[in-house]
C-alpha cells in the first residue's frame, strides 16, 4: 500500500465514518480498517451516562472508600504483604486490572476514577458533583519547559528503584499512595485544573503512552461542527461543566495520551458533538504529530521495567531479589544504578543503534532524530503485551488472595464475608507459560505491523521503508525472544 | 438545582448551607461515607465480631501480649497471628499446641483451662536468633462464685 493511503487528517482526529475519504482503506493486521469506528454514544444509555456528573463521582467515591481502607491497612494492618489489603488490592488486583483490561480496552479510564487527586480537585472546584463557581487556589500555569513527560519519567524511575519494597511492604505502598495524594492536593491548589495528573503522576505517564494503543477513544464526531462552534465550551467550560480538566482541546484530539476520560467535554458540548468510539488497537501510534523523545523514553522505561520486574520478582536470581529488597545498601545501590542505567541509557542506546541502521539503510532521507523518535512508538504494543504477560504471572498464582482479603483486610483474623479461610489456590497456572508466550507473540506481531506503518510514514518511498524496517524487525525479534526466555525459558 | 433560602437572622453556616444545592449535599454525604463513616463502620464491625477473641501476635521480638489472664472453667478463644516468619505456640500444662503459625494466616483455637495457676507458653519453631525471647504466661484465676 502506498504512502498516500495513510490515514488522512480526518481519520487522525477520529472523525466518524462519513467524514472519511473514499480511498482504499488502510488496514491493520491485514483485515481491520484502521479508520473503522463504532460509536458507543449512539446508544442513548451511554450518552446519558456520560453526560451525568454522577457517572464520574460515584465510582470515584467507591474507590476513595477502598483507598481509605488501604491507607488504614498500611498503617495499622499486618506487615505481612499477602495478608494485607494494601498489597493484595494494589499490586495484584489493581495492577493486573490496569494492564489486562483498563488500559487496552478503556484507555485512561482509570484516571477518570482515580481517588488520589480527587480531594484536591474537589477543593479546587469547591464542589463535588455540581459545577462549582470560581476555583480555589492560585491556578498557575505549568512552566512551558516542563510540559512533557520528562518529569513523569523521573518520578516513575524514583519509584521504580524502590519497587522491591513498595510492592511487598504495606507501609511502603501506603507511604507512596499517601505522598501522591498529599502532593496532588497541594498542586491542585497551586496549579490549574489537572496539572498534577498530566505532568507529574508516575502512573499517568505510562497510562498516557499505552492509552495510544487502547481500543477506546473520545473524539469529536464531526470536525466541521467544532470549527463552526465558536463558544469552545469544551475548552473554556460552561454552566454544565468545566473546560477540559486535562488542558486538552477536545475539538482537536488526535491521540489518547492526555485524555483522562473524565467525560467533561460530553457535558459541556452544547452541540453534542463529542463521541465515545471503539476502534482498532494501536490507532494513535500512527499519529505523527505530538511525538517526542520524552514519550520515546517512556516507551524504553516501560519496556525495560517489564523485563527488570520479571527478572526480579519471578526470576530464579535470589541475589537480585535481595538487592531489590534492600537487604544491604550496597546491593540496592547496584540494583538501582543498574535499573536506571538500563532504562535511561542501555535500552535507548540499543534502540538508537537500530534506528541508525534503519536510517542508513533507507539512505538517510530524513533526520536521524525523527527516525529514532518515530520508531520508538512500535515498542508500545510489545511493551504493553509484555506487561500483560507479567500481569498474568501476578494474577493467576496470587488471585486467590483477593476473596480472602475481602474478609480480613487488615490481617487481623477477621472473617467479614466468610471467605477468610479460603486456601491459597493458584488458578490456571499450567496455562501460564502459554498465556505469556501468546501475549508476547501478539505484541510482536502488532509491533511489527506498527513498525511497518511507521516506516512508510517516515520514509517517502516503499523501498526505503522496506529497507528501514529490517533492523526494526531484528530488534523486535530480539526483544521478544528475551522476554520469552524470561517468562518461559 | 438550588436550595431554598432560609430567612431570618440565622448564622453564616445556615446561609452557606442554604446556598449548597441538593445534589451537592448528597455528594457530601456520600463522600463522608467513603472517607470516614464507611471505614469506621468496617473497623467497628470487625472489632465487634471479634469481641470475645484474645489476639496474640507472634513476632521475632516476642509475643504480644506477653501475659494473658483467663478464668478457670471459662472457655478462651485465642487468635494466633504471626507477623513475620513461621512461629509456633504451645502452652505447658494445657493441651494447647500449634506448630505451624504461618505469617498472614490467623489460627483460631478454643480451650477451657480447668484449674487456676500460671502456665508458660513458648514458640515451638526455631524462628531466628531471638527465638529465646518467644515466651509468655497465661495466668488462670479461680472462678469467682457469686457472693451472697
Amino acid at each position: 500500500m502506498s504512502v498516500e493511503n495513510r490515514p488522512t487528517k480526518a481519520a487522525d482526529v477520529g472523525a466518524a465514518a462519513p467524514a472519511l475519504p473514499a480511498v482504499r482503506p488502510e488496514v491493520i493486521l491485514g483485515a481491520i480498517p484502521l479508520a473503522s469506528r463504532f460509536e458507543l454514544t449512539r446508544i442513548s444509555l451511554v450518552r446519558r451516562l456520560l453526560r451525568s456528573r454522577w457517572t464520574t463521582f460515584l465510582p470515584t467515591a467507591a474507590n476513595l472508600f477502598l483507598f481509605v481502607i488501604i491507607l488504614l491497612a498500611g498503617v495499622v494492618g499486618t506487615p505481612v504483604g499477602n495478608a494485607n489489603i494494601a498489597i493484595v488490592f494494589i499490586w495484584i488486583l489493581w495492577w493486573s486490572a490496569l494492564m489486562l483490561l483498563l488500559v487496552p480496552f478503556g484507555s485512561r479510564i482509570w484516571c477518570g476514577l482515580c481517588p488520589l487527586p480527587v480531594l484536591g480537585e474537589w477543593l479546587q472546584r469547591r464542589a463535588m458533583v455540581q459545577r462549582g463557581g470560581r476555583p480555589t487556589g492560585r491556578a498557575w500555569k505549568w512552566p512551558k519547559r516542563l510540559r512533557n513527560m520528562w518529569l513523569v519519567n523521573g518520578v516513575f524511575l524514583g519509584v521504580a528503584v524502590f519497587s522491591g519494597i513498595i510492592t511487598t511492604r504495606p507501609w511502603a505502598t501506603v507511604a507512596l499512595l499517601g505522598t501522591i495524594m498529599v502532593l496532588s492536593t497541594g498542586l491542585f491548589l497551586l496549579y490549574e485544573r489537572r496539572t498534577f495528573c498530566r505532568y507529574l503522576c508516575p502512573v499517568g505517564g505510562f497510562l498516557g503512552l499505552y492509552a495510544n494503543f487502547a481500543a477506546l477513544e473520545v473524539r469529536p464526531k464531526s470536525a466541521a461542527v467544532c470549527v463552526g462552534h465558536k463558544e469552545k465550551e469544551c475548552i473554556l467550560g460552561s454552566a454544565a461543566g468545566y473546560g477540559c480538566p486535562w488542558l486538552e482541546q477536545p475539538t482537536n484530539l488526535k491521540r489518547n495520551t492526555y485524555c483522562g476520560m473524565c467525560f467533561e467535554c460530553f457535558r459541556t458540548c452544547s452541540k453534542e458533538n463529542m463521541g465515545l468510539f471503539l476502534r482498532p488497537f494501536g490507532t494513535d501510534l500512527l499519529v505523527e504529530s505530538h511525538r517526542g523523545p520524552d514519550e520515546s523514553w517512556k516507551a524504553f522505561i516501560m519496556l525495560g521495567a517489564a523485563a527488570a520486574y520479571s527478572a526480579t520478582m519471578m526470576g530464579p536470581w535470589g541475589t537480585l531479589k535481595d538487592w531489590a529488597n534492600v537487604r544491604s545498601f550496597g546491593g540496592w545501590a547496584l540494583f538501582a544504578g543498574g535499573l536506571v542505567a538500563l532504562l535511561l541509557v542501555g535500552l535507548p542506546a540499543l534502540h538508537g543503534a537500530f534506528a541508525w541502521l534503519s536510517w542508513r539503510l533507507a539512505g538517510r532521507p530524513v533526520p536521524l532524530r525523527r527516525v529514532f523518535v518515530n520508531f520508538s512508538y512500535h515498542l508500545v504494543p510489545l511493551g504493553l503485551l509484555a506487561w500483560i504477560g507479567f500481569s498474568f504471572a501476578i494474577l493467576l498464582p496470587n488471585g486467590s488472595y483477593i476473596p480472602r482479603i475481602l474478609s480480613d483486610p487488615f490481617g487481623w483474623g477477621w472473617n467479614l464475608f466468610g471467605t477468610a479461610h479460603l486456601a491459597w489456590t493458584p488458578v490456571l497456572t499450567a496455562w501460564l507459560p502459554l498465556l505469556q508466550a501468546a501475549s508476547l507473540l501478539l505484541g510482536f506481531v502488532y509491533s511489527l505491523e506498527i513498525a511497518w506503518k511507521i516506516a512508510r510514514q517516515t520514509f517517502k518511498g516503499s523501498r526505503e521503508a522496506a529497507r528501514a524496517v529490517i533492523p526494526q524487525v531484528v530488534l523486535l525479534g530480539g526483544v521478544t525472544a528475551a522476554f520469552l526466555w524470561l517468562f518461559v525459558g | 438545582m438550588s436550595g431554598r433560602p432560609i430567612g431570618g437572622t440565622g448564622g453564616g453556616i445556615r446561609r452557606i448551607a442554604a446556598r449548597v444545592p441538593l445534589p451537592e449535599w448528597a455528594a457530601i454525604v456520600i463522600a463522608a461515607v467513603a472517607l470516614a463513616i464507611g471505614p469506621a463502620a468496617v473497623l467497628g464491625y470487625g472489632r465487634w465480631a471479634s469481641r470475645d477473641v484474645i489476639t496474640i501476635r507472634a513476632l521475632q521480638s516476642g509475643y504480644e501480649p506477653k501475659t494473658v489472664y483467663l478464668t478457670a472453667g471459662v472457655p478462651a478463644h485465642f487468635r494466633l497471628i504471626s507477623e513475620d516468619v513461621t512461629h509456633g505456640f504451645a502452652v505447658d500444662g494445657l493441651d494447647v499446641r500449634v506448630d505451624d503459625l504461618l505469617p498472614g494466616h490467623a489460627v483460631d483455637i478454643t480451650f477451657t483451662p480447668r484449674e487456676a495457676g500460671t502456665y508458660d507458653f513458648t514458640c515451638t519453631r526455631y524462628c531466628g536468633t531471638n527465638h529465646g525471647l518467644m515466651f509468655g504466661q497465661i495466668i488462670v484465676r479461680p472462678t469467682q462464685l457469686p457472693q451472697r
